[in-house]
């Protein structure tokens, strides 16, 4: 007996030492990377694939390369893989010079044997636009951005010139083609890779294990946990300074605040309005705020037979008092949207005429269009904060206070884990609260996505609304060749919201970032994250 | 002892059968799956085809469930196999103690303290130590099981082991993240089975130090320190032995919550995550999964109990 007393006696002063052992350095590994926190977990580590979250927005700039990329200052298009184009007469033909001397990753499920050259890029975009392509469906073959801007209908064919020379080919002019294939989701996949898979019969994986020309490779991957990547040596710009990027994906725990207050986050991105304050008062870290280009609004779904009357659609508009959620969601960040554009964007058009708070005006139109007895409605409201919406459910509460006044009876269903597109689906949901990002800085790229019929089509669309006039003046501002033109188009594009409310907009938000102090090296674009290659840690 | 045995083990295969039809019903509740359209009783059979092979079906992101279960299975059990045996090296002295002292103010305390530790919600405690412990002493961190930036190669699942068996120049970094992360998350899930043993080792040092055995001894002239260590312990302990197979049992419940309050990739918060994307397949495998460990669990305590205590199967045979 004495024997396991003394053992006991022994463990605990092991359990007291161990306790006591918190000495030891962990800034070695901290100089070799850093983590980066506020991102979900990833689907696919295609971005061809999605419409949003972090592949798209974080993960395809490290990974992959564009043709093109926008300049996060003028927002125009500028060279990235490609180094020149030319355009045709017609506007309907791009020609392309590319880089020589742009690596793939070697991984080690792929070593590649050649640089990047023209058929990667026909192989990319063919595989979104030809359906005969052996890749189109692999995947489920759904290209929800692409579809969204009608993507397979613009662009007839790709070709291959010369090794380092591509042609695109358009069934049309179109003034936002060069915006578009600049985003994050117009990534260029090495064919040599697809072909070895092909031969392999293991297709699948050109998009679960990723072979790109950026920054950074994928070494591991772990669901709802983490995704390293590892330094790519051989990248044709300055390679990275880092040795690994962690993207920390859990979403549950006790959230990514104490994390980066603890510093086992380096980078938080979305941080909630509500924690910014705190944020503020630490020394160790920085806050960036920018305007960002997205919108916040309530997607209305005209199938509805009250919400078809576009009284009662103009009387929710009426009803919500912005100012006031302004105020205690965004706790004075972010902006009133008059319109689905933001302020930063050209086509701007600030319509306070008939964006403004005014019940008894949306009583009267309930009361016009017969509904004088009230409605009951449902609202979907996702769980998730984004930059255009820091609290959903605080804002859905605000609306549902704001429409009891009229008369209008709310349910808000909230929308956790659903996909948006099965959503969509469920046509008893009258009421989305939604958001967008804009991916370029062109209004083609809000308007289109989130209004047209095309989208409509596409799942994306959630108002169900298709407008002729609208689409016809979208699809006019494409071709016309002077930019005062193009303004004037999507300001009539913009008043024809303004009276249809397919959707009623609600805010802009601002942009918000987290930074560890010791980290220096990032740029800020409006659009998604920049590629890491120049960060680096600095030691106080 | 091997009949006693042989019967325990019918009662295990049984009731795993019972649970594998549960498993089975969950699979059918998904409309488009394979195994609603086919006849219960011959699905049934074809399940346990699959289920003896380890072949839990596929999730909803199309990954082999089992090679999922391989990595957050162990980080339950290390997890709960740490807090167990940090609730029993906690809670036996301290039980003895109280069950020593009754009815004394010091019983009082203990059984005090005891009590109100169990009656404390678990995540609550979990975030009031998060916040006391990791934000306001910053002495832990507040979620995960090793610093992010340490590649810790998947060899046995187990954090600790593995993090030994980790070579290259982060070797001790690494074990000395994985033993920083491990002790918030391991004190919370230990604090329940601790007050319940404390409970257990109380009543039953209280029973054996009223028999007439311990009075003789003291008169004896033994010493106080030989009568627990010779005759109190040897007799309490063995009684309860069969119990703790109850605490692994509830300590996995509230491994859940811990596992997700620390974010740690457990079993626990892997069900949750498929009970949130209605994944069914994954559901039914963690049923059976930790449905098993709880039955194995069960079944080990009692039969060590048995062991330990032939009295028990006295017990057994008497009530046949």
């Amino acid at each position: 007996m004495n024997t396991i007393l003394r053992i006991t006696l022994g463990l605990f002063g092991l359990g007291l030492l161990t306790g006591c052992g918190e000495d030891i350095d962990h800034t070695e590994i901290r100089q070799s990377g850093f983590v980066y926190c506020g991102h979900g977990s990833p689907n696919t580590f295609n971005p061809q694939l999605v419409d949003s979250g972090i592949t798209s927005e974080a993960l395809s700039p490290q990974i992959y390369d564009t043709l093109l990329k926008l300049d996060p200052e003028t927002h125009n298009p500028t060279a990235n893989i490609a180094t020149g184009w030319n355009v045709n007469e017609a506007g309907t033909e791009y020609t392309f010079t590319l880089r020589k001397g742009v690596k793939f990753h070697s991984t080690e499920w792929f070593t590649p044997t050649r640089e990047l050259n023209a058929d990667d890029v026909v192989f990319s975009f063919q595989r979104i636009i030809d359906p005969t392509h052996p890749y189109h469906y692999v995947s489920d073959g759904s290209y929800p951005w692409f579809e969204g801007i009608d993507f397979a209908d613009l662009l007839i064919d790709v070709t291959a010139l010369e090794p380092y020379t591509v042609k695109f080919t358009l069934s049309r002019p179109d003034n936002s083609f060069l915006s578009n294939i600049s985003t994050t989701h117009a990534v260029i996949l090495s064919q040599e890779y697809a072909k070895t898979l092909m031969l392999r019969d293991e297709k699948y994986d050109i998009d679960t294990l990723p072979v790109g020309t950026g920054p950074f490779y994928l070494d591991e991957f772990k669901v709802h946990d983490l995704v390293r990547l590892r330094r790519h040596d051989a990248y044709w710009n300055n390679p990275a300074i880092m040795d690994q990027v962690v993207f920390d994906i859990s979403q549950r725990g006790t959230g990514t605040l104490a994390k980066l207050l603890r510093n086992e986050c380096d980078v938080l991105s979305f941080p909630i309005s509500s924690q910014i304050p705190v944020i503020q008062e630490q020394e160790n870290i920085d806050l960036s705020i920018k305007p960002a280009m997205n919108v916040a609004f309530i997607a209305v779904n005209t199938t509805h037979p009250a919400l078809n009357d576009v009284r009662v659609r103009k009387a929710l508009n009426f009803a919500i008092n912005r100012q006031n959620i302004l105020d205690s969601v965004y706790y004075g960040t972010g902006s009133i949207a008059y319109n689905i554009l933001p302020p930063t964007s050209w086509a701007y058009q600030k319509d306070d005429i008939q964006i403004r708070y005014d019940r008894n005006y949306a009583v009267g139109l309930l009361k016009a269009a017969g509904y004088d007895n009230g409605l009951e409605m449902t609202m979907s409201v996702p769980v998730e904060p984004r930059s255009y919406n820091p609290s959903p459910r605080k804002m859905a509460e605000m609306i549902q206070s704001n429409l009891a006044d009229i008369g209008i009876t709310l349910h808000l269903v909230t929308e956790s884990n659903l996909k948006r597109t099965e959503l969509a689906q469920r046509s008893h949901i009258d009421l989305f609260l939604r958001g967008w990002t804009g991916d370029t800085g062109d209004p083609d790229n809000f308007l289109r996505p989130l209004l047209s019929c095309d989208a409509n089509r596409a799942g994306l669309n959630a108002s169900m609304w298709c407008n002729s006039d609208f689409d016809f003046l979208l699809d006019l501002a494409l071709e016309v060749d002077r930019q005062r033109f193009r303004v004037n188009l999507y300001k009539q594009a913009q008043t024809i919201l303004n009276q249809e409310f397919p959707v009623i907009p609600i805010a802009h938000g601002m942009q918000f970032k987290a930074y560890n102090k010791t980290l220096a090296g990032f740029r800020l674009s409006p659009f998604s994250v920049e590629p890491f290659n120049d960060v680096k840690r600095i030691t106080e | 002892m091997f009949i006693y045995t042989v019967r325990r083990f019918n009662l295990f295969i049984i009731t795993l059968l019972i649970l594998t039809i549960v498993g089975y019903s969950l699979l059918r509740l998904e409309p488009q799956s394979h195994w609603a359209i086919e006849d219960f009783w011959s699905g049934w059979w074809q399940y346990l085809g699959e289920l003896s092979q380890f072949n839990f079906g596929l999730n909803k992101n199309g990954v082999p469930i089992a090679d999922e279960l391989v990595k957050v299975f162990p980080a339950t059990l290390e997890l709960c196999f740490i807090a167990f045996a940090l609730s029993l090296i906690i809670g036996l002295p301290i039980g003895t103690v109280a069950g020593m002292k009754q009815g004394k103010l010091l019983d009082t305390f203990i059984s005090f303290t005891s009590m109100s530790g169990y009656s404390a919600p678990l995540y609550w405690v979990a975030l009031i130590m998060i916040m006391v412990f990791s934000l306001h002493f910053g002495m832990f961190p507040v979620s995960g099981r090793y610093d992010l930036l340490y590649e810790v190669e998947h060899v046995t699942g187990f954090a600790l082991i593995d993090a030994v068996m980790a070579e290259g120049r982060y070797s001790t970094n690494i074990l000395y993240s994985v033993i920083d992360h491990m002790i918030l998350p391991c004190l919370v899930l230990a604090l329940a089975p601790t007050t319940q043993v404390i409970r257990l080792m109380r009543a039953s040092v209280a029973d054996v130090m009223s028999q007439n055995y311990v009075r003789a001894a003291r008169i004896k002239g033994l010493s106080y320190y030989k009568i627990v260590t010779q005759h109190v312990l040897r007799n309490a302990i063995p009684p309860i032995i069969p119990k703790f197979g109850m605490q692994l049992s509830s300590m996995l419940t509230l491994a859940v919550i811990t596992e997700s309050i620390f974010n740690w990739p457990g079993i626990g918060r892997w069900l949750l995550d498929a009970l949130s994307n209605k994944d069914y397949v994954s559901i039914q495998a963690g049923v059976i999964v930790v449905g098993a460990l709880v039955l194995t669990a069960n079944i080990l305590s009692d039969l060590i109990g048995a062991m330990i205590n032939p009295l028990v199967r006295k017990e057994w045979y008497a009530n046949k």
